[in-house]
């Protein structure tokens, strides 16, 4: 048994404040040796705060054949560890490397296709499942969860998007060493057990959100085509046939490049003293190594040179998605297709809601919004409406584009883009109420390692503010050309089914 | 707590299971006084007689954020008109003010950043706003103008009625919506206030009439329970209410009329067919209990250790963790108004609707044969102590805390004696609990999911006839 310490250099840094407002003046940050950085804001009006670990990995880092594991780890990560969920780990393990070898082989006939062997597979799966049913009698079940509850423990999740990946609970204030134990232990000596009836889990949840899901169905097929390359075309939770062969390799094997504390992000919230969380933040997260700076995608999306249509059939009403490619993050027509966003969709009185929904009535809702389905890097500047019946997605797209039209060729006056920017200066106030510091957790850390700026969403709105009109018809003729367009229309099959 | 000493030997395994070896740490070796928490109260004034404040000041952010809750809703539907309480609390804002066109007033409060928004409710009805500090004054005189002098424009009229429509022929699209609606049919039967929905029929039977009349019935000068958290001065804020409200009745709301509940469906197994699902949704269970039950709070236990204490629950420990069965699994008693639903949920895929059927029976059944363990209650209330607290984490949590207790009808020391209730509960009473609210020989039992993957599986369950019914059309 090795125990890793290393030399902790605890570096706080106090974020000068800004001159305008912001977070600066009430989170601190302070970064550990191997590169862990943790952002507190002490909020002591009731007993309680909220942790949150953020990693900065999603399905947008997944190679191809492994779609959905970022995803698929967030979930082993609340199997345990040597010490936590199991009765007898010297017992359990022979078992589940027993079960890998057997996965193993399964993913191997999976592989093969129409050809698999059909009988062999569902004797290798019969094998699973009996040592599995071996390894429970060892497994103290979801112990995590037991403990995090036991301990007052609400709003235990985690979440991935395509972007990152995150880890939450709201403890009462007197647990903050508990969570400090319990996040690090995790990381720090994870046992993926229960990994195959995870995987089942898993391929539920796809059945759930991707394909009895008509905006899950839909988008996924829109995904695909808008992007060829780039790995935001694939869905967070994975294509079926990559999740029915993951293998616990490619699972060890991806935690291991992106779980590097340089590579993670903490934050506070709550009823907390920095100094206390500075100390445990040593003492449980310090000796873990710096880990090598993981492999970030790198492909440039080719330049979409025509447009882009699917049509699925699917028993539910019409929706419509339209995508055009943008740039990402910090180039500045990214900053100008948000301000276009908030522009058409943003409140009652937005053009497309004013225009498409209230007047026209052709459609019940429309949003227009950059940065989908990502804000890592180019994404695309995205409209979803649902059609009135009897309007069609067809009509909708036309009058969608016409006011996509006006921007380019009419200046917005002075008036709406003051409005728009009060909306967008407002909503930097709003807290979500029911797990408000979770939110804000989340927020501060959105700001830190996707915009690596505290202020980041304060000064995103102040930045918004140079925008002019010109700048406005400059980058919608820049962006929503035809050939940049994709388009995704949901439709019922010609037979009306069921209904 | 018991301790699982680790032997160092077995350390060597690890690093094969992880990357890197580390001391595993074990967070039995830490121990923490249960909370010992009294919750945060809000203040409660009168502005008038029927009209009460309850409010919390906090400066965190420089915004206000408020509700107001009349005693109306959608109870108050008249039959063949399901639907006018919400169009009508909708069209309060929506429809505009005698002085303001509705796209005024909507241009006014998107330039001011704030918003306003109405809805109903089955029993209460709300008007709730956020905005910021600055724009406090403007924002209100929107709200009150709206509360006095409500236009209901017959354009907007228009707009609402056909946005509902369409909602309606959208219902079916989300698999879960298609079960847990026509859940409620079964169980309470169609027509009863629990179970009622809108049609196109009731929405095309609504006029503009109507809802002018809805509003000047149960909303014009009612009495109203005011909420407001922020960063306000208490004073002020008495002040700028009184001068709002004094013309205003504060007159009691008409009493709405809450029928009994009875089961309507006979127990057994329904199934609706619905060709283009891979995977089934499945709702179990029958009526539940009334939430002045005297086990109101004790039920909660029971719940964590049934279906609601997510993975320490037997349903999605069972169906989710240990088989892989289904990604969302749950089930409790809950408490309603007349009575609330015994309610249990999984959807999993064509292949395993009957295993996961019957093992949600066979769990509901177990819950009302054998006492749950030590383990499991000490884990449920455990729960229940330690993260009360989180239901007071800002300040209007902790306003609504109190004012649902009010609003609810529960007793005044409902809030102070639920730790004390929560710790007397034992595996004798949980067993006492479920055996009163569980049948699991009298379940109804409904399937949404493909017929040729799905209705043999049912028949095999050996429960009776499996009963097909059509998908309605809304």
């Amino acid at each position: 048994m090795r125990k890793a310490i290393a030399l902790i250099l605890l570096s706080a840094v106090l974020v000068p404040a800004a001159s305008g407002v912001g977070f600066s003046d009430k989170v601190k940050e302070f970064t550990l040796s191997n590169g862990m950085k943790f952002l507190v804001y002490e909020r002591p009006q009731t007993a309680t705060f909220a942790g949150m670990i953020q990693v900065k990995v999603g399905s947008v880092d997944e190679p191809m054949g492994w779609t959905g594991l970022a995803h698929f780890f967030e979930h082993m990560a609340f199997k345990g560890t040597p010490v936590i969920g199991t009765t007898d780990f010297a017992k359990e393990k022979p078992l589940l490397d027993e079960m890998d070898i057997v996965g193993d082989e399964l993913n191997v006939e999976y592989m093969k296709g129409p050809a698999a062997d059909q009988a062999r597979m569902q004797a290798l799966k019969d094998k699973l499942a009996a040592l599995q049913r071996e390894e429970l009698k060892y497994v103290v079940k979801d112990e995590m969860d037991k403990i995090y509850s036991e301990n007052g423990g609400e709003f235990l999740n985690a979440s991935t998007s395509n972007d990152t990946t995150q880890y939450f609970v709201m403890l009462p204030s007197n647990r903050l060493e508990l969570w400090f134990l319990m996040e690090s232990e995790r990381f720090k000596n994870p046992v993926l057990r229960e990994f195959y009836s995870e995987r089942d889990v898993i391929a539920e949840e796809r059945r759930m959100y991707e394909d009895n899901d008509p905006d899950g169905f839909l988008s996924e097929q829109f995904y695909n085509l808008a992007f060829v390359l780039h790995p935001y075309r694939h869905s967070v939770v994975g294509y079926m046939e990559d999740v029915q062969t993951w293998s616990k390799a490619k699972a060890v094997q991806f935690f291991k490049t992106f779980y590097a504390p340089n590579n993670m992000t903490a934050a506070v919230v709550g009823n907390v003293k920095l100094a206390e969380v500075k100390a445990l933040a040593e003492k449980y997260f310090g000796d873990i190594p710096r880990g090598a700076e993981p492999p970030r995608p790198n492909f440039l999306e080719p330049v979409q040179k025509g447009e882009r249509r699917v049509t699925v059939k699917y028993e539910a009403e019409p929706r419509l998605l339209v995508g055009y490619h943008m740039p990402g993050f910090p180039e500045k027509d990214n900053l100008t297709l948000r301000l276009i966003g908030l522009i058409l969709s943003r409140g009652d009185s937005s053009r497309l809601q004013r225009d498409l929904v209230t007047n026209k009535k052709l459609a019940v809702q429309v949003y227009a919004g950059a940065n989908d389905p990502g804000q890592r890097y180019s994404s695309l500047f995205q409209i979803y409406a649902l059609p009135r019946h009897p309007h069609t997605t067809a009509e909708l797209e036309q009058a969608v584009y016409a006011h996509l039209e006006t921007l380019k060729t009419e200046p917005v006056a002075r008036a709406e883009l003051d409005k728009v920017l009060n909306m967008a200066e407002a909503s930097l106030y709003r807290s979500i109420g029911f797990a408000e510091n979770v939110f804000l957790a989340m927020r501060l850390l959105t700001n830190v390692v996707i915009y690596g700026d505290i202020n980041a969403d304060f000064k995103r709105v102040e930045a918004m503010k140079t925008i002019t009109p010109q700048d406005i018809m400059d980058t919608a003729r820049r962006t929503f050309g035809e050939s940049n367009r994709t388009v995704g229309v949901l439709v019922r099959p010609a037979s009306g089914g069921e209904k | 707590m018991k301790a699982r000493k680790f032997p160092a030997a077995v350390a060597a395994l690890v690093l094969a299971a992880a990357s890197l070896a580390f001391a595993q740490k074990d967070p039995r070796v830490l121990t923490f006084p249960d909370l010992e928490f009294k919750p945060q109260k809000p203040s409660v004034v009168p502005i008038k007689s029927g009209i009460s404040l309850y409010f919390k000041e906090d400066r965190d952010a420089p915004a206000i954020r408020g509700m107001l809750i009349f005693k109306t809703g959608t109870l108050a539907d008249p039959k063949g008109k399901e639907g006018l309480a919400a169009l009508a609390l909708t069209l309060l804002k929506s429809g505009g003010t005698k002085s303001l066109a509705p796209d005024a007033l909507e241009e006014k409060l998107d330039a001011l950043g704030s918003s306003i928004s109405c809805s109903a409710s089955d029993e209460f009805s709300s008007v709730g706003f956020w905005t910021l500090k600055k724009n406090f004054a403007a924002t209100w005189a929107i709200l009150a103008d709206i509360l006095f002098h409500p236009a209901f424009d017959p354009a907007r009229f228009e707009m609402e009625k056909q946005m509902e429509l369409e909602n309606i022929r959208r219902r079916w699209d989300q698999p879960m919506a298609v079960g847990m609606y026509l859940y409620n049919d079964l169980v309470y039967g169609q027509g009863f206030p629990d179970a009622r929905r809108t049609t196109s029929a009731s929405i095309n039977a609504i006029s503009v009439e109507d809802v002018r009349k809805f509003y000047e019935k149960n909303v014009k000068d009612k009495e109203i329970v005011l909420a407001l958290a922020g960063d306000f001065m208490a004073a002020e804020m008495k002040s700028q209410l009184s001068r709002t409200f004094k013309a205003w009745r504060a007159e009691p709301a008409p009493a709405i009329v809450l029928p009994k509940a009875a089961l309507a469906a006979a127990p057994g197994v329904y199934f609706i067919n619905k060709e283009d699902m891979t995977q089934a949704v499945i709702c179990m269970g029958h009526l539940g209990i009334n939430r002045l039950d005297p086990d109101n709070v004790e039920i909660a236990v029971m719940n964590f250790i049934l279906g609601g204490g997510g993975f320490n629950s037997r349903i999605m420990r069972e169906v989710r963790s240990n088989r892989g069965l289904a990604y969302s699994a749950y089930g409790m008693v809950q408490a309603g108004r007349d009575l609330g639903l015994f309610f249990n949920f999984t959807q999993t895929k064509s292949g395993s609707v009957g295993e996961a059927v019957g093992l949600i029976k066979s769990i509901i059944a177990d819950m009302t044969r054998t006492p749950v363990t030590e383990v499991e209650l000490t884990t449920a209330k455990k729960y229940e102590q330690n993260s009360y607290v989180h239901r007071f984490d800002s300040a209007m949590a902790v306003i609504q805390q109190y004012l649902y207790l009010k609003l609810e009808g529960l007793p005044d020391n409902y809030l102070e004696t639920y730790i004390p209730r929560i710790k007397k509960v034992d595996a004798a009473k949980v067993l006492d609990m479920a055996k009163r609210t569980m049948h699991p020989e009298s379940l109804v039992i409904l399937v949404v999911g493909k017929r040729s993957e799905v209705l043999d599986q049912l028949k095999a369950l050996n429960m009776g006839e499996v009963k097909e019914l059509p998908l309605p059309k809304e």
